[in-house]
């Protein structure tokens, strides 16, 4: 059986949450997207917001997945924490699992949700021409990231 | 569109079941057609000819398409190659040679 690679479909996700929410600037409301998921993963992801820790997806024995995230953390670094743990969320739900999203958890799982969130977060599609001239403060400023998570992006598309 | 639609379409049977299964079960022909994607008709008959037992088995098949694709467009419309060349250790000219 063939297995798409997990860039492919994350580049997939992300286009396909894009389109659905009609995103067509930065930065991507994140917070919305968990809040009010799409119809089928209605299950499988939410928000909730606490008082510690950092993010962190979990199945309660409800059934109801939710996306936990300190409220009180700095707004990029919340943002990017709760895209990392929204990864987590769709490669339970049935969809993810029947594209190949890797089961979770797993080794590589810091990995595979920091590619996730740089693509949703920082979607090339919705940056300006010349983005990658960006100084990594402008760039973390634009999407609402971290500035470390900026300036990896950049390494990256320099490297590439 | 291209590329993008492609991923869209990949990306919406991820977070839709119904859309999914529809693709896989008889209804690629129709659903392929959503103005969304904006597929272009070579992709359309490409992505029909997709014989998939699996889910994976289509998005993997597309991804192979996403990268002829992108190959293609690298090819068409990538710089120019430019190379000097000496036609000859007899002659001070020189010429341009230009390759794709």
């Amino acid at each position: 059986m063939a297995q798409p690679s997990l860039k492919f479909l994350c580049d997939c996700l992300a286009t396909a949450l894009l389109s659905h929410y009609g995103v067509t600037h930065m930065p991507v409301p994140l917070r919305e997207m968990l809040l009010d998921p799409p119809p089928d993963l209605t299950h499988d992801l939410g928000l909730t917001e606490v008082r510690f820790g950092e993010a962190m997806w979990l199945r309660p024995p409800s059934g109801l997945a939710t996306v936990f995230v300190n409220a009180e953390m700095p707004e990029p670094e919340r943002r990017y924490a709760m895209a990392r743990a929204m990864f987590v969320g769709l490669c339970t739900t049935k969809g993810g699992q029947a594209a190949g999203l890797p089961a979770v958890p797993n080794d590589e799982l810091k990995a595979q949700s920091d590619l996730f969130a740089r693509r949703l977060l920082m979607a090339p599609e919705l940056l300006p021409p010349g983005w990658q001239w960006l100084a990594p403060q402008a760039l973390a400023a634009l999407c609402g990231v971290p500035q470390p998570v900026a300036e990896a992006q950049l390494l990256t598309v320099a490297q590439s | 569109m291209s590329v993008k639609g492609l991923n869209a379409l990949v990306g919406q049977a991820c977070i839709s079941d119904l859309f999914r299964t529809g693709l896989m079960n008889g209804r690629r022909a129709e659903l392929i057609r959503w103005p969304e994607f904006d597929l272009e008709p070579d992709e359309a008959r490409a992505l029909l000819a997709i014989k998939a037992d699996t889910f994976a088995d289509f998005a993997a098949a597309v991804e192979h398409l996403v990268a002829q694709r992108e190959s293609h467009a690298a090819r068409t419309e990538g710089p120019f190659v430019v190379s000097l060349r000496w036609p000859n250790p007899a002659s001070m000219g020189a010429y341009l040679s230009q390759h794709r």
